[in-house]
């Protein structure tokens, strides 16, 4: 019986057993068929079904809303607040039979849920909040459960909801509060980005106090983890990297101007991260990571910066749009810089190949396919690359006699 | 932090039940007062038509939904120019907007003031929209429609009047309808 783990458990577990063979505590035979029980699960595949769904499950929301005004009303906030509460509920009893995993995706689905349901409801009584407003409500109230929860899938969402609020933010002139309330706004006001980066950062922290996920259970280097070595702080940088980038180019509004800071910031944050990991922890350097990152950046923005002149100040209407490419940029690249860590032999191949899909799919549908279309047909296509994905590793495990997942890094 | 802060964060997270209701708490409140406070207006307000004002007839329809100007937005006559130039943080506050109903019930602007009226009034954003020119924004800008209908309503409504069936109580205003007239802008 196979069992999936982690790269970094069967590196362990690789090394350890080639350490029992030399011992002579167990036979080269042996090893060979404990190595055989743990196969490496794939990162790729995983990330990009759950990509796919979650574009499958915008697209279908946007459906919705798209045909909203033929569902009455009360009909409408009954189904919003019947499907969030599932979803809570759903994960509450997940949680007390003991599957905690699959609680936590319940919950992270309820943030969708949450997101679109506020969306809904605005829509069905047709008011004009602006939708940095929207997604600021979202990180308000989302936020409890952000903290409760300290689990990965929901802290990247609310990451990236957060960093397309903060575009918005600087994008948009006339802020209208969503709610239509004073004190809402005030909350949301032009405090909310630090505030944001802020919690972020002490979210990112405060995870790493738990033993499972992502940080470290260590008393003593539980800081040093954090902004030093391990997952947390590739994380946090790459927050500060995305953060810095979009703040810098909402607030100089110019390209040529915005990738100065950018490219300072990347030089900055690497000879940080190069000087402190010299001292501390110089086995596991990020800076080929953060250069890549910031290639893929710059890349990816030039065919959006230079498509038409200061699009993103062309009119209200474009906000959105350009505030949702930005952080689809932002997000690319981060998984870009993932996908080259962990596929580091052919990393250049995989940035091209994401590059140009992104590039081309953005290029060719956004502008005239209704947007429930896009989103489903962009999951699909995610869909179909994680099954070709999958059966062309096997027919390659299969000519070489292998197990069909990547070698270890 | 301290150890007792760590073991008193991690209880809480160990008791499911306080743990989900911390995490639903705040999204059910929001969920909730949107329908709340716009079914209180739909319900217990006062019906105003509205006549709206499509400045550029084009650009009328944008995606899915409609874009709204309304003549009551026009508060030049009722402003103070130096007075508002004069005070350039009074933009964008919210002021009271007095109306009158004629005998159609189409509203129209009588008063624009700081305080609050008695008698029919609107809560707005007043802004200029450029020099000598200023607008009151109502939040009632957007008017959704189904998705692949719009082209639809824009020929139906060629140039025959829009009004705009809005309901309002203590200030705030929810469409409820769109009215297409047969007599002519």
């Amino acid at each position: 019986m196979e069992r999936r783990v982690s790269e970094s458990h069967r590196k362990f577990l690789s090394e350890e057993s080639r350490m029992w063979v030399e011992e002579g505590l167990i036979s080269e035979d042996a090893r060979t068929g404990i190595l055989a029980r743990y196969v490496q699960a794939r990162r790729l595949p995983e990330i990009v079904p759950l990509l796919g769904l979650s574009m499958i499950g915008l697209g279908v929301l946007s459906f919705i809303a798209a045909n909203w005004r033929y569902i009455p009303a009360l009909l409408k906030v009954t189904l919003i607040v019947c499907s969030y509460l599932g979803c809570v509920t759903g994960a509450y009893f997940l949680e007390r039979r003991g599957r905690r995993g699959a609680a936590d995706m319940l919950l992270f689905l309820s943030g969708f849920l949450l997101l679109g349901g506020l969306a809904l409801i605005s829509q069905a009584f047709h008011i004009e909040g602006s939708p940095s407003g929207l997604l600021g409500t979202w990180l308000l109230v989302f936020a409890p459960t952000f903290l409760i929860v300290r689990n990965i899938s929901i802290y990247i969402l609310y990451e990236v909801v957060s960093i397309v609020y903060m575009n918005m933010r600087y994008m948009e002139r006339d802020v209208f509060p969503f709610l239509g309330r004073e004190d809402v706004y005030l909350l949301l006001g032009p405090a909310a980005p630090v505030v944001l980066l802020i919690v972020l950062v002490g979210t990112g922290w405060w995870i790493c106090l738990d033993e499972r996920g992502m940080g470290s259970a260590g008393g003593e280097s539980k800081l040093k983890s954090f902004f030093i070595g391990g997952p947390a702080r590739r994380i946090f940088l790459s927050n500060f990297m995305i953060l810095n980038w979009f703040t810098w180019m909402c607030v100089i509004n110019s390209r040529h101007d915005s990738i100065l800071p950018f490219v300072l910031g990347v030089l900055v944050i690497g000879i940080l991260t190069i000087t402190a990991g010299k001292f501390l922890d110089a086995f596991d350097l990020d800076w080929q990571g953060l250069l890549l990152l910031a290639a893929a950046g710059i890349t990816l923005s030039f065919p959006f910066a230079w498509s038409s002149e200061r699009w993103y100040r062309s009119g209200s209407d474009k906000e959105f749009l350009a505030a949702t490419l930005m952080s689809s940029i932002a997000l690319g690249s981060y998984l870009v810089y993932r996908i080259i860590r962990r596929y580091r032999g052919s990393g250049f191949t995989t940035f091209l190949f994401c590059a140009l899909l992104a590039r081309w799919y953005f290029g060719m549908f956004f502008t005239f396919m209704s947007r429930s279309m896009f989103f489903i047909s962009g999951g699909v296509i995610l869909l179909l690359i994680t099954f070709a994905s999958r059966k062309w590793s096997r027919l390659a495990a299969q000519k070489t006699g292998g197990d069909g997942n990547d070698p270890p890094i | 932090m301290t150890p007792q802060f760590n073991l008193l964060a991690l209880t809480f997270l160990r008791n499911t039940r306080a743990k989900y209701a911390a995490v639903a708490l705040l999204p059910l409140l929001a969920l909730l007062y949107t329908p709340i406070a716009n079914y209180s207006i739909l319900f217990f307000g006062q019906r105003v038509l509205l006549e709206t004002l499509p400045v550029d007839p084009t650009d009328f329809l944008r995606g899915d939904y409609v874009l709204l100007d309304y003549k009551i937005e026009d508060v030049d006559d009722f402003v103070n120019q130096d007075e508002w130039d004069a005070d350039y943080d009074r933009q964008g506050r919210e002021s009271y907007v007095s109306l009158a109903l004629d005998a159609g019930g189409v509203a129209s602007v009588t008063a624009v003031s700081d305080e609050r009226p008695s008698g029919l009034y609107i809560k707005g954003r007043v802004k200029e929209r450029w020099s000598d020119s200023f607008i009151c924004d109502y939040g009632l800008g957007v008017y959704y429609i189904p998705e692949g209908t719009g082209r639809e309503l824009e020929e139906a409504i060629g140039d025959k009047r829009v009004l705009a069936d809005v309901r309002i109580l203590r200030g705030r205003g929810v469409i409820k309808n769109l009215e297409v007239r047969a007599d002519q802008k």
